[in-house]
């Protein structure tokens, strides 16, 4: 197994107002908050019907919301966890047209869109733009622990204690890359420890 | 015909597993020239082909009940190498219909179905099991339709929903794969599925082949051959379970090589589904070992051949870069140059 371009790894883009949705839905965590703020003074962008929920990242904490929360045009919620409760509140009772924005860390834009895909969104009807920490979440293949906050090509499990590669193929239903024990063939036999996703 | 069943064999620890003569020449070698690349290689699944392994659109052979039972085992141990989401049950449907009925038809001595409206009679002499139920209330079987019907397949199974002009796996019997993991790729698109695979995408295969695919017509199944190698007769090669296979690709030397590198075959045949109008993905697996493969000297002649011109991203990406050169050095002492005929059949 070796970690190469794989075409399953998430692709982001550059928000801006989709015009032909009816519904928009903002949502941003931590440096995210600028693209947001961004899209948001984009004349094309419509007033209502809109929802702006913005969460503080763990590193930056609720400062880092400071520019956003003085236009007072989005909703500050606490942490990660109730912005996510919150989409997916929304997202329940949201109708045909509906236009879903994120910007984030990685593992923030993977929560995300797990959440729309479960909704039945379609990829055309939310747009992702990265900022932030590239850290990822890992899926042990071996254990099925998910380990958070990976920044490096390697880890140890916190489920089962072996040390995984992590790959890039990616899985937006369990919002996670895949990691494979790195030693399998020989034992001890790791590649350099390297910090890929700060 | 009667098949003549070596229910005893093993897929691991003392792995007893082996192929008659009449099992090696039924083989479906995959290699029609010296030289191996990939290609959208997709042709019509029709009975018949370069060996028996084609007359029958799900082929039934002598390690049918061996490799239940390994299925079985598999399956005690990881319940998720079975998984369908929610919207997939028409297509279990679908799929227990069309295995029954090409079992039943094709191998009468082993199996039989009476059809009664919805009142189906399920007969499989082969495993000892006999069932009654009503087709379309999954509550009169005793799991969800495709693991009772893939619990009694030889190979594995996945079902693929159409939509958004793409291809989603969403359900799948998967136990033994050649190194990718049901549970992390359940839900993936077409080419989300695919992502690992190297250079193929650059060559557009994958749009080709989802194009091709999108179009399949009911009644008109299609088939290809993958193929990789793998050190024993080992069938469950997941990546849940690499900690246990790993390990076996550092142990090959030449005395060994014979017998334990294995060219493992993929015969993958896709089939449109009439209600749920999903495709059926049956991906079956043969095992044969260098020594069996040499009892046919234009495959051992051939097998060297490709092995010494694969590309070597192909080489890394099939896990062979560790005992690669000890294959090619064993069959390289049954390769006499002498040109090889065209196709795969056995001469």
């Amino acid at each position: 197994m070796s970690t190469s371009t794989i075409k399953s790894r998430p692709v982001h883009g550059t928000l801006v107002p989709d015009p032909t949705g009816r519904h928009h839905i903002v949502v941003g965590e931590g440096p995210g908050s600028a693209p947001v703020l961004r899209m948001l003074a984009d004349p094309g962008f419509p007033e209502h019907p809109r929802h702006v929920l913005v969460a503080p990242d763990p590193a930056s904490g609720p400062a880092g919301l400071a520019a956003l929360s003085a236009c007072g045009v989005a909703e500050i919620v606490p942490d990660v966890p109730s912005l996510l409760r919150r989409l997916d509140a929304l997202l329940g009772g949201c109708r045909m047209g509906t236009r879903l924005y994120a910007a984030g860390s990685e593992s923030f834009l993977g929560a995300v869109v797990k959440i729309a895909a479960e909704h039945g969104l379609l990829d055309d009807e939310r747009r992702t733009e990265h900022a932030g920490s590239a850290a990822r979440r890992v899926h042990c293949t071996h254990c099925r622990h998910v380990n958070e906050h990976v920044t490096a090509n390697l880890v140890a499990c916190g489920g089962c204690g072996r040390t995984l590669l992590v790959r890039d193929h990616y899985s937006r239903r369990l919002a996670a890359f895949m990691g494979v024990q790195a030693d399998a063939e020989q034992p001890g036999a790791t590649p350099a420890l390297q910090e890929v996703f700060p | 015909m009667t098949i003549a069943f070596k229910p005893d064999e093993t897929y691991r620890d003392d792995f007893t597993f082996r192929n008659s003569p009449a099992a090696i020449r039924r083989f479906p070698f995959p290699f029609g020239e010296d030289v191996y690349r990939y290609a959208v290689n997709i042709e019509p699944h029709v009975r018949g082909g370069p060996t028996a392994a084609y007359d029958n659109l799900f082929d039934i052979d002598e390690h049918y009940i061996a490799e239940c039972r390994e299925r079985a085992l598999v399956l005690a141990h990881d319940p998720k190498r079975c998984q369908a989401l929610p919207h997939m049950m028409a297509a279990q449907w679908d799929t227990l219909e069309l295995l029954m009925e090409n079992l039943s038809t094709d191998y009468p001595e082993h199996f039989s179905l009476v059809r009664d409206g919805n009142a189906w009679h399920w007969t499989n002499r082969a495993l000892g099991i006999e069932q009654h139920f009503v087709f379309g209330d999954a509550g009169t079987l005793p799991c969800e339709p495709l693991e009772y019907i893939g619990r009694q397949m030889q190979g594995d199974l996945t079902l693929q929903d159409q939509r958004e002009d793409n291809l989603f796996m969403d359900a799948g019997m998967v136990t033994c794969q050649a190194d990718w993991s049901l549970e992390f790729d359940l839900g993936m698109k077409f080419h989300e599925w695919h992502g690992p695979v190297p250079l193929a995408h650059e060559q557009g295969v994958f749009d080709r082949a989802l194009k091709f695919l999108l179009n399949l017509q009911l009644g008109r199944p299609v088939r290809r051959l993958n193929w990789t190698m793998t050190i024993n007769p080992r069938m469950d090669t997941s990546p849940e379970q690499y900690p246990q296979w790993g390990p076996d690709r550092t142990t090959i030397t030449p005395e060994n090589a014979g017998s334990r590198v294995h060219l493992r075959v993929e015969l993958q045949s896709l089939f449109r589904l009439p209600r749920s109008n999903a495709i059926l993905f049956g991906i079956r697996c043969y095992l044969i070992s260098l020594e069996e493969l040499a009892t046919i000297p234009k495959w051992s002649r051939r097998l060297h051949r490709v092995l010494q011109t694969l590309p070597p991203e192909l080489v890394e990406y099939k896990g062979l870069s560790r005992f690669r050169d000890t294959a090619i050095a064993w069959l390289a002492q049954r390769d006499d140059g002498a040109p090889t005929s065209v196709g795969t059949a056995p001469d």
